[in-house]
């Protein structure tokens, strides 16, 4: 009632503006930030940028992916280790056995693989709620690599190795960083572009709806499982091109590298910590995040002991506790109805 | 003569299966505590514990560092261990889970989740990502139960976890503490009404449920490796015990835990032991699409 009494005594005009100076000052920050990006090789030519760069786009745009189900839906997956995997083995198996370019068997056959395995899964699991959803998910990872571990036809656990060809764009492989740079830097842009185009569209209102609650939205008559399998299919195609990318990068896979809880954990707190159910978010807390990880690996030498998932953890109770809705919050006032914004 | 040796076949096929079927018991003992812990802090204040595994992991180290440094026995130190955990589980709830557990679902789950990822990062980063073992402590050496020979330390660590759920099966059903516990488990408004004090009692639950897996942590550390990444074995199977078992069901949990362990060792001995994982998820996948609320439910 008292928010209601606010905004009918304030004109209308003042806070649209306001918005609207607010959005073309983030989209200048954004345009002069690409710009950036994009001539930062040409500036900076030092290979454990480039990597640690390349590593913090890779995830920018995977966290986008599990943001369209774990951000907007709600639904908080920690097995979208099963898609980054399943792009990665498409990818090279793909390209193994019968020759398929990596832009087509990891980006597209490896893609509609996911997002049909996604299907699959989220079919019965989206049953599920809550915990119950999130545990099922953990156990469908570690399934998955068990299996793959054992899957003699897709290397078992010695794993895929892609034979050395030098530089050719073709079959994605290059000995320079850069030109992984710039396609880990358009995967971004990409998952990016389609989390915005979701979040302003019909679906992105329905998910978000359905996050906040499941039964109210059913009840308007939205076909709330319908809707989290087409965001798990999304979400899961981006995933697998994700893992396609990461294959190419690496030129070796094995399921303890690709089919791991540590990426699952890695994918969702970039998004936790950034800022869940928003479009930059992912790419702000996988700058932090990931860069910090690269950066205190190469610090502590070698084995890194942990270190950047210890500070994960710790930042993802600070996260949680003080600032829900992530660091991209910062600053931003509450919700105008005054609510708390939910994880 | 054939038929002489046909029998011993018999009789070793016969060991073979009590060995294990005792076995899976005694493993399915320890889940079972863990499992125990987990649903007790699930039915009282609707919060699934991630951390559990790694409460596990510290009661591991502890007991690993009182032999190692101070030559205190692991079942010796089993009590301090027990209290330790109880302090640090009661902390953790005043410093951490109080703050989110009137929050949304997702905020319970991604606390404990990041307390979990900080606890075994933060003994990966102490203590190093070596395998440790405890040799020559009280528990050890082999003995003979109903013919089948068994490590005196699984023994121990079975008997034990199984003898310490009953006790807090006695305490939750017997004492005055315990009937307000479950008082809050049953509806937490109407037990604030009846003057309980529901914070308090949720404060002591998961103190009790991470005392619960420092006890098992300290009774496997005389057999078991001793590493960061253990823990995540155990809170699996934990789960998978908690779900079988019903959620919030403390006896479900029990029996749970028991049918894993058997699970397992069975799986590991006649299918195959790389496969063990992938039947005993089967098996979650199978309670939870189909009986949610366990099998144990009608």
């Amino acid at each position: 009632m008292v928010a209601n009494h606010s905004t009918n005594q304030t004109p209308m005009e003042p806070p649209v503006s306001r918005l609207t100076g607010y959005r073309w000052r983030i989209v200048g920050v954004i345009l002069l930030l690409c710009l950036g990006l994009v001539l930062a090789p040409a500036i900076i030519n030092n290979m454990f940028f480039l990597h640690v760069m390349i590593m913090v786009f890779l995830f920018g745009g995977l966290g986008e992916a599990w943001n369209v189900i774990g951000g907007y839906a709600g639904q908080v997956s920690l097995g979208h280790t099963i898609f980054f995997g399943i792009g990665a083995y498409s990818s090279v198996m793909c390209f193994k056995l019968w020759g398929i370019t990596p832009w087509i068997g990891g980006l597209i056959i490896g893609g509609a693989i996911a997002a049909l395995v996604a299907a699959l899964i989220g079919l019965p699991s989206f049953r599920l709620t809550g915990i119950f959803f999130t545990i099922t998910s953990i156990a469908l990872g570690e399934t998955a690599r068990i299996l793959f571990l054992n899957w003699k036809w897709v290397g078992g656990s010695i794993g895929l190795e892609l034979p050395i060809l030098g530089t050719s764009w073709a079959a994605m492989q290059f000995r320079s960083k850069v030109p992984y740079y710039y396609i880990t830097l358009g995967f971004t842009v990409f998952s990016a572009l389609v989390v915005y185009i979701l979040s302003r569209c019909r679906i992105g209102y329905y998910l978000r709806s359905l996050k906040e609650d499941e039964e109210a939205a059913r009840s308007l008559g939205i076909d709330t499982r319908r809707y989290k399998l087409i965001a798990v299919m999304i979400s899961a195609y981006l995933t697998a091109m994700g893992g396609a990318l990461y294959a190419q990068y690496l030129r070796y896979i094995d399921p303890n590298v690709v089919i791991s809880y540590s990426i699952s954990i890695r994918i969702c707190l970039v998004v936790i910590c950034g800022g869940v159910a928003t479009v930059l978010g992912p790419v702000l807390g996988s700058a932090l995040l990931i860069s910090l990880a690269e950066y205190s690996r190469a610090l502590m030498g070698g084995g890194g002991r942990g270190v950047d998932l210890l500070v994960y953890g710790l930042l993802l109770m600070i996260v949680v506790v003080f600032k829900p809705g992530g660091i991209i919050r910062i600053g931003q006032k509450r919700t105008p109805t005054g609510k708390r914004v939910s994880v | 003569m054939r038929r002489s040796q046909g029998t011993g076949k018999e009789v070793a096929r016969l060991n073979l299966l009590a060995e294990t079927l005792l076995g899976g018991v005694l493993v399915g003992a320890i889940y079972s505590l863990v499992a125990a812990g987990l649903s007790l802090i699930r039915g009282v204040m609707g919060l699934v514990n991630f951390a559990q595994g790694e409460f596990m992991v510290l009661g591991m180290y502890l007991s690993y560092w009182a032999y190692t440094l101070w030559g205190v026995d692991p079942l010796v130190s089993l009590l301090a261990v027990a209290l330790v955990l109880f302090a640090v589980g009661f902390l953790v709830y005043q410093i951490l889970i109080e703050r989110v557990i009137v929050g949304p679902p997702i905020a319970q789950i991604l606390a404990t989740f990041g307390l979990s990822i900080f606890l075994a990062n933060l003994a990966l980063f102490v203590w190093g990502p070596e395998y440790r073992a405890i040799s020559g402590s009280m528990a050890s050496g082999t003995t003979t139960l109903l013919g089948v020979p068994l490590s005196v330390a699984k023994l121990i660590a079975g008997l034990g976890s199984a003898l310490v759920c009953a006790l807090l099966y006695a305490f939750l059903k017997y004492t005055r503490f315990g009937k307000a516990v479950q008082a809050t488990s049953m509806n937490r408004t109407s037990a604030t009404l009846m003057g309980i004090n529901t914070n308090r009692i949720n404060a002591v639950t998961f103190g009790i449920g991470a005392a619960c897996a420092g006890i098992a942590g300290a009774l496997i550390s005389n057999f078991y490796y001793v590493y960061p990444g253990v823990g995540s074995v155990f809170i699996n199977m934990a789960f998978v015990a908690m779900i079988i078992g019903g959620v919030g069901n403390v006896v479900g949990a029990f029996f749970g835990g028991l049918i894993i362990g058997v699970i397992e060792l069975l799986a590991s001995v006649y299918v195959d032991p790389v496969l063990k994982y992938p039947i005993i998820f089967g098996i979650y996948f199978l309670v939870i699409f189909c009986k949610p609320k366990g099998v144990f439910v009608r």
